[in-house]
């Protein structure tokens, strides 16, 4: 796994990259959660060239999700493959997330709200 | 500059002295001895003038004897009758007779006759010449010089002797003074044959008198007349008269010979110089043997200086040698050589007496590196026995340390040698040297005693630590066994079923978990389920997930129902947001009816006895505990007989290989599919070798979990 931390237009966006698995999801959580810090963040996590995401990186994100909403802070998915994207789908995680095709559509998204 | 050129340069200088002294000695005598030859040369030419003069006037005596003995003459004399006289003279004179002047003097003294004719002729004879002849007692020799007169300056050898008449008394009386003269060179012809030498005379006036024909005379003239020139005499008179030196020696060379030149003041007989007499001598011969001589004696002195300093030289080179000998075995000791032996010879002068003393300094010496020789070679052997000890006790270090230290040894050891290097300055001696190896020695034995201690203190904790570990792992093993008891191993004995399942943990315990329980009294519960996460935490939510699961489903509300309050249920307390997917089916044991509900879980496969693999129908519905209040959508299917429904948590289908290939839904549907009548447990078993032989060792990331149902319907009994 590999992580980037950029900032576009006042959205932080984590462009993830590889696997995500029950190995380095406490690294992804950490990053998720200082992302989200403790203001009104507004956050991508951009998933183009990410290959694999487990159960234990779900709940990274849940926990950064959970986080952020007493903050009024947004959380946004972008550009999921198509096998992860079932993951979410499966799992009924599509339905807890805003989900972006693309990350600039995430980050528009974001700055407008 | 060595002592030895000294000593001769200075003997050089002195023997240079002495001989120059010598020489001059010698010159200063041949000097002497050469005025005292002149002297006596001049004192033998005189004798020699005397003898001529002699000569020329005892002629001139017998000439006047024979005028003065005729009677006639006599009686004219005595009677001093001048007219008689000179009748008679001049018929006499005129008879041959070879004399210039005659002059016959009365006994008183006047002058009677003169051969000369002019009227106030001069006479020869002064009174004071004249008186002692008069007395019959004197007769004169000598040379007289005329001055003025007609015939001008006459330079004379005038002899005079009394006239004798016997009386009649018988005695003879003397009755008048006859004197004679003849021209000087009848004396001069004389000096010539008794000296072999050119004989020049000069006047009073410096008139050449005699000898000009002389081939000698211009140089003779020339040297005689130095003053001359210096003189207000008039150029032309210069040319004609000489002043010779009164009495003297010189020599001079003319036509490549050598002369010596002898003048002779004449004394004039009334007094004064009449003429001077220049003497010529060759003595060509005598020079050149003089010469000769002299050169002999320098070669002589030369040769002594040459022959004395030579001697010297061969003396001090011999005796130096011995004294160089000395200074190199000196040289030797002090630059620490002591072993090369030379013998020096000894003596009782100082040279053997340094010697001497060298030979036992050397001895001292000898003595000193033979104990300081030994005392190495002690050293030495300590040194070799203290560093034996010193790798005995290295051999107890480990690997790395006792290199380095041996190393460092081999260093100091080389340093020392090196007598430049600072090492060896600040080390000084060989106990020095000992005392450094010795303290790197105990440095490195204490740091790996500190080493030592601090990796026994670690053992201990890690001993410790694994003791902990083993207790722990004694523990998961326990929770392993409790997890895996609380799944149903045994599935209920019925005709048309046939259930096998198999959870394979990723670690000790795992997340996943499947289930079967009846549910009233013709149906079955049937669960899979994946807690996100794996290990210790997963397992716990696992349990309190199942037994809530368990407890809900029993209640009969149906599948839906049930996964809508166990979701509440788990959601109330979820601060780790820990969460479980979970698919939950309730099968009509009677008529093989499917119903089911999926809480965010993998759907199942179905496949038909034909070996046709579907996919159960997606109904809606979360993952468990992440939502309280979430709708499941509950779906009904009938089996066919020979269907199989396998349940299976995502570790199958998400299993890696060690290229990170992911096992994938293909894989699972061509691994399950085909058409098989064989029991549940063989398909079970088929799957999960096929996951296996795909990960091909490669390490198992998340929980494994699959349950095969296999409906066999109404029929079952008879198929199965």
């Amino acid at each position: 796994m590999n992580i980037t931390e950029d900032s576009v237009g006042g959205v932080t966006v984590l462009r993830t990259e590889g696997r995500i698995d029950s190995g380095n999801a406490s690294d992804f959580e950490s990053h998720l959660v200082r992302a989200v810090g403790e203001g009104k963040a507004r956050l991508v996590v951009d998933m183009a060239q990410l290959t694999y995401i487990s159960s234990a990186g779900l709940r990274a994100l849940l926990i950064a999700a959970k986080k952020a909403r007493p903050n009024g802070g947004r959380i946004a998915l972008s550009a999921m493959a198509a096998h992860i994207r079932e993951v979410f789908d499966l799992s009924g995680f599509s339905s807890l997330f805003e989900i972006h095709p693309t990350e600039a559509a995430a980050v528009a998204a974001l700055a407008a709200g | 500059m060595l002592l030895r050129t000294r000593i001769i340069l200075f003997v050089f200088v002195t023997l240079a002295l002495v001989a120059a002294l010598l020489i001059g000695v010698v010159v200063l005598r041949d000097e002497e001895s050469g005025q005292r030859a002149r002297d006596l040369e001049l004192e033998r030419l005189g004798a020699v003038w005397r003898l001529a003069v002699t000569e020329a006037a005892t002629q001139v005596d017998q000439d006047l004897t024979r005028l003065t003995a005729d009677p006639e003459v006599l009686r004219a004399l005595a009677a001093g009758q001048r007219g008689a006289l000179a009748t008679r003279l001049t018929a006499l004179v005129g008879g041959g007779e070879a004399l210039d002047e005659i002059n016959l003097y009365g006994a008183d003294g006047a002058l009677l006759y003169a051969a000369d004719p002019s009227l106030d002729a001069l006479p020869l004879l002064t009174k004071p010449l004249l008186d002692p002849v008069l007395t019959g007692r004197g007769r004169v020799r000598g040379v007289r010089l005329l001055d003025g007169g007609p015939r001008g300056g006459r330079t004379l050898l005038t002899a005079a002797a009394p006239v004798f008449r016997v009386g009649a008394d018988g005695n003879g009386r003397v009755v008048g003074v006859a004197a004679a003269a003849v021209d000087l060179s009848a004396a001069l012809e004389g000096l010539r044959a008794a000296t072999g030498g050119r004989v020049f005379a000069v006047g009073r006036d410096g008139a050449l008198l005699d000898g000009g024909g002389d081939p000698l005379w211009p140089v003779v003239k020339s040297l005689a007349a130095p003053e001359a020139r210096n003189s207000l005499v008039a150029p032309e008179a210069r040319e004609s008269l000489v002043t010779p030196e009164a009495r003297g020696v010189q020599t001079f060379a003319a036509a490549g010979r050598q002369y010596a030149l002898a003048s002779l003041p004449v004394a004039d007989l009334a007094g004064g110089r009449a003429a001077t007499l220049l003497v010529a001598t060759d003595v060509t011969a005598t020079v050149a043997e003089q010469r000769l001589w002299s050169l002999a004696q320098g070669a002589a002195v030369l040769a002594v200086l040459l022959a004395a300093l030579a001697l010297l030289y061969g003396y001090l080179r011999r005796n130096f040698a011995v004294l160089d000998e000395a200074v190199r075995a000196l040289q030797a000791i002090s630059q620490g050589r002591s072993m090369g032996y030379v013998e020096l010879p000894t003596g009782n002068d100082e040279i053997g007496r340094i010697g001497g003393a060298v030979a036992v300094f050397r001895g001292v010496m000898r003595d000193l590196e033979r104990t300081a020789g030994q005392r190495d070679r002690r050293l030495r052997r300590q040194q070799r026995f203290i560093r034996r000890q010193m790798e005995t006790l290295a051999v107890t270090l480990e690997e790395d340390a006792r290199q380095s230290l041996l190393d460092e040894l081999r260093q100091i050891e080389t340093d020392a040698q090196d007598s430049a290097s600072p090492q060896s300055k600040g080390v000084g001696d060989e106990l020095g040297l000992l005392a450094l190896g010795f303290s790197r020695l105990a440095t490195r034995v204490s740091t790996q005693q500190v080493q030592l201690t601090q990796m026994v203190r670690d053992l201990r904790d890690a001993l410790a630590d694994k003791r902990r570990l083993i207790s722990l792992q004694q523990e998961l093993e326990i929770a392993r066994t409790m997890q895996l008891s609380i799944l149903p191993q045994a599935f209920p004995d019925s005709a048309g079923l046939d259930i096998a399942a198999r959870m394979i943990p990723a670690k000790e315990v795992g997340g996943d978990f499947y289930d079967v329980f009846p549910v009233g009294d013709d149906r079955l519960g049937l669960v899979i389920a994946d807690v996100s996460g794996k290990g210790i935490p997963a397992a716990f939510f696992m349990l309190i997930a199942r037994t809530m699961l368990r407890a809900v489903a029993e209640s009969g509300v149906g599948p839906g129902e049930t996964l809508r309050r166990v979701n509440t249920l788990l959601a109330a307390e979820n601060e780790q947001m820990m969460f479980v997917t979970v698919f939950y089916a309730e099968l009509d044991t009677r008529s093989g009816a499917l119903c089911f509900a999926n809480g965010g879980h993998n759907p199942p496969l179905r496949v038909t006895a034909a070996g046709a693999v579907s996919v159960l129908e997606r109904s809606a519905g979360i993952a468990l505990a992440v939502m309280p209040d979430m709708p499941f959508a509950e779906r009904r299917i009938a089996l066919a007989p020979g269907d199989r429904v396998i349940l299976f948590t995502d570790g199958v289908t998400e299993a890696f290989d060690a290229n990170g290939a992911m096992y994938g839904d293909d894989r699972l549907a061509a691994a399950v599919g085909g058409p098989q009548d064989a029991p549940a447990r063989t398909s079970l078993d088929g799957l999960l070798a096929d996951v296996a032989r795909f990960a091909d060792g490669a390490p198992q990331s998340d929980d494994i979990t699959v349950l095969v149902l296999r409906w066999c319907g109404a029929m079952g009994a008879a198929a199965g």
